[in-house]
């Protein structure tokens, strides 16, 4: 039984490895598109000696003012990062909207240049505080180069 | 003959290779790089992405998509078009971009959404759901599964079936042979009649074991089974040496209605089996059911068992069903029971059962029982009465219970409350040729604080506890419990004192029989939720002198380590009884190791243990 155990993976590397014979090293799927890998909401985020020390809201709840922590991996070259936060409201909202509409308004923007021509980067971090936002759902987006690669919702409530 | 049968056989492999090559819907995807996890059955896809359905192809930067809900979004500069815009397409028109496109299903519905001062969308409305609300999973977050996969194309179609080509398959996070060709996800079993090959597995229990599926989508006849063959002798194993595992469960229709159902279990291995048929219909003013079990063991006699019922509707205030029990040994039972609906808050059930065995064991049982529950504002009421007379010896057992609970008295702006609770439990049973009575009433009342404030930032959260119980046959007894904790929170200090006591006291004749116990814990404790957690704690026992001391501790170090630590120390013999230290890492959410020292085993250790 330990026998079978033992080389059953290899058996079945060996199948596998003449299945995967005559696959070119150049074609191989290879991550290189900037990603998003993470996105934050903190109650405090400092630069310490280049590290971001964090301070967390308490019951994971956000409340106003909070700072974002965006971190994107697989970067080359300099850039224009853009995050824009939008306030909105379904037709349950409001009368005035028709049914199905979707109202909404960018109501904060942050950009961020960054990097040098030719270099990559293995990640980038990027934070801010925002202010001004009251209570509320806001969806947030991710822009690379005025090119969307990310959106999501945060959830801002009564502090 | 022999020219017929080879004309039959190259007719067979014409008509499968049409089938294989039949235009079946799928979503052909293309890119620089995908990512599935086989575990939260989620892809990424990062970098000249392209997506055709049918006659539609969208081209955009970065794709996002739940398997299970064939649902997703492309983000970027997103271009959708059809292939007649495509050939139309001239250098003057300008092509439209989207920042962001959501689809749903096989083929797709789509939405195209811009998102500028204002987010405006356009397309198919019924995608705002999945709009408002798709959630994202990072590679980072698909890249923690157990098994996962990256690649360079892929098919899906609509059975979640996923086809891909240049495929790296990580296991553990380690990667394994790159393949050309690979189905990553198997996907739903398609709705037709088939037989498909699961899987191969090894196992403790079944040894090496080989696993079909086989559906039936005919007429009359709608099933799903599974099929396993299995092998042991070979790896030496105990017990039965090899067989087959049928399983499976079906249904008969006419006119595309089911008439009866029935559930198999086939074991040749164990020489075993199981078969129940099912038949049930449901009318406006009542509903029937019928139900025959059959099954059987080598060597053993095979048993029967019919189940039938009927259950009036529509009455407003009685809901009365019937049921009845058979076996081919002449057993039988049947129940009318019936609930009572007088008043949302109070419900009644009456039933009356009849159970005759006339086997080796006989018996003729008339069993009458009542329950009630009553459920108001300030008490929840419970009482249960049960009368079984045995008619063929003539006795009788008689249990009635009852149990009243108010509702959680508050205090103090809520900050003390008090449950009280009381029951009275009497039973009749044949003791030789008399009867013997028991009669047990109890009262149990608990008092709890939330915390009350002392001066000096002091928390007191005293609780206290009162059980006392009536015995006719046995001793009373009444027990107490006092507990008070005295704690103090400064930052990421706190500390605490605590002290307990439970007294038992028993009513013996004439005499009270008291005994009591006490002791008393000394905790403090230093956590960042974060980096490090430290709890030191002192044992005091029954005489309140100080027993033991424990010690244990948590740091996170970089790479994701962490250190632990726990000591126990015993003062009576004034020597170490654990002392246990070791790092730990945890890969993937899988694999936990841990490398130390330990007192208790007097070495060095290394232990991999799975979560």
């Amino acid at each position: 039984m330990v026998i079978f155990v033992l080389t059953f993976p290899i058996l079945t590397s060996v199948f596998l490895s003449t299945a995967g014979c005559g696959v070119k090293v150049e074609y191989l799927p290879q991550i290189s598109y900037p990603y998003v890998a993470k996105m934050e909401f903190l109650k405090e985020v400092k630069n310490v000696n280049g590290k971001a020390k964090k301070k967390k809201f308490k019951d994971d709840r956000i409340y106003s003012p909070f700072y974002f922590l965006l971190k994107i991996k697989e970067i080359e070259n300099s850039g224009i990062i853009t995050i824009r936060f939008y306030e909105t409201k379904t037709n349950k909202d409001t009368k005035t909207a028709k049914k199905d509409e979707l109202l909404s308004k960018c109501v904060t923007e942050k950009s961020f240049q960054f990097g040098k021509p030719g270099k990559y980067y293995e990640y980038v971090i990027f934070f801010d505080q925002v202010e001004d936002l009251a209570t509320g759902r806001y969806r947030y987006t991710v822009f690379y180069n005025d090119t969307l690669i990310y959106e999501d919702y945060v959830e801002i409530k009564e502090p | 003959m022999e020219k017929f049968i080879k004309f039959l056989y190259l007719n067979l492999v014409l008509v499968l290779l049409a089938l294989s090559l039949g235009a079946e819907e799928s979503l052909r995807f293309k890119g620089d790089y995908f990512l599935y996890s086989d575990e939260l059955n989620y892809l990424y896809g990062g970098g000249n992405i392209i997506l055709k359905a049918g006659d539609w192809q969208v081209k955009g930067n970065v794709l996002y998509m739940d398997v299970k809900q064939l649902s997703g979004v492309i983000y970027g500069d997103v271009r959708i078009f059809t292939r007649t815009e495509m050939q139309k397409k001239t250098k003057e028109k300008e092509e439209k971009k989207y920042d962001a496109i959501f689809f749903k299903g096989v083929p797709p519905k789509w939405l195209m959404v811009y998102y500028r001062e204002k987010i405006v969308t356009k397309g198919d409305p019924s995608l705002n759901p999945l709009f408002m609300s798709f959630s994202k999973k990072t590679p980072e977050t698909l890249k923690n599964s157990a098994l996962y996969f990256e690649f360079r194309e892929f098919r899906i179609n609509k059975n979640q079936k996923i086809k891909a080509k240049i495929v790296i398959p990580y296991m553990m996070g380690l990667p394994t042979v790159p393949l050309k060709r690979f189905t990553v996800n198997r996907g739903e079993w398609a709705e037709k009649t088939m037989l498909a090959f699961k899987n191969i597995n090894y196992s403790g229990l079944d040894g090496l074991s080989l696993s079909f599926f086989f559906r039936m989508r005919e007429k009359f006849i709608k099933g799903d089974y599974d099929l396993k063959l299995y092998e042991r002798e070979f790896f030496k194993m105990d017990g039965i040496k090899r067989g087959v595992l049928f399983s499976g469960k079906s249904s008969i229709l006419i006119n595309k209605k089911e008439i009866f159902n029935y559930s198999a279990l086939l074991n040749s291995g164990e020489e075993s089996f199981s078969l129940r048929l099912n038949h049930y219909k449901d009318f406006n003013y009542f509903r029937y059911s019928f139900s025959q079990n059959i099954s059987g063991r080598q060597h053993k006699p095979t048993f029967f068992e019919f189940f039938s019922d009927i259950t009036i509707k529509k009455l407003k205030v009685i809901v009365p069903l019937f049921h009845f029990t058979h076996d081919l040994k002449k057993s039988y039972s049947y129940r009318i029971s019936t609930p009572l609906n007088l008043w949302t808050k109070l419900n009644l059930n009456v039933s009356w059962q009849r159970k005759i065995l006339k086997g080796n064991y006989r018996s003729d049982t008339s069993d009458f029982s009542t329950s009630l529950s009553f459920n108001s504002r300030l008490f929840l009421l419970s009482s249960n009465y049960n009368f079984s007379r045995n008619l063929l010896e003539a006795y009788v057992r008689k249990n009635f219970s009852v149990n009243l609970n108010l509702k959680p008295l508050h205090f103090l702006e809520n900050n003390i409350a008090i449950d009280i609770s009381s029951f009275y439990m009497f039973s009749e049973l044949p003791y030789g040729d008399q009867t013997q009575k028991r009669i047990s009433p109890g009262v149990n009342v608990t008092a709890h604080s939330f915390g009350i404030s002392m001066p000096l930032g002091f928390e007191l959260v005293p609780v206290f506890t009162f059980n006392h119980l009536w015995d006719n046959l046995q001793e009373n007894f009444t027990d107490f419990n006092y507990s008070l904790s005295l704690q103090k929170k400064i930052g990421k200090f706190s500390g605490a004192l605590a002290y307990s006591l439970a007294s038992r006291y028993r009513a013996k004749n004439f005499w009270i029989e008291g005994n009591s116990r006490q002791n008393m814990n000394l905790s403090f404790e230093l956590k960042d939720k974060e980096d490090y957690s430290l709890l030191l704690r002192f044992y005091f026992n029954d005489k309140l002198a100080l027993e033991n001391i424990s010690f244990s501790g948590k740091l996170n170090l970089p790479f994701d380590l962490t250190l632990s630590s726990f000591l126990l120390y015993y003062n009576k013999e004034q020597k170490f009884q654990t002392v246990e230290v070791f790092i730990e890492k945890i890969f993937k959410n899988k694999i936990r190791i841990q490398g130390g020292y330990s007192l208790a085993l007097k070495r060095f250790f290394i232990k991999f243990l799975t979560m």
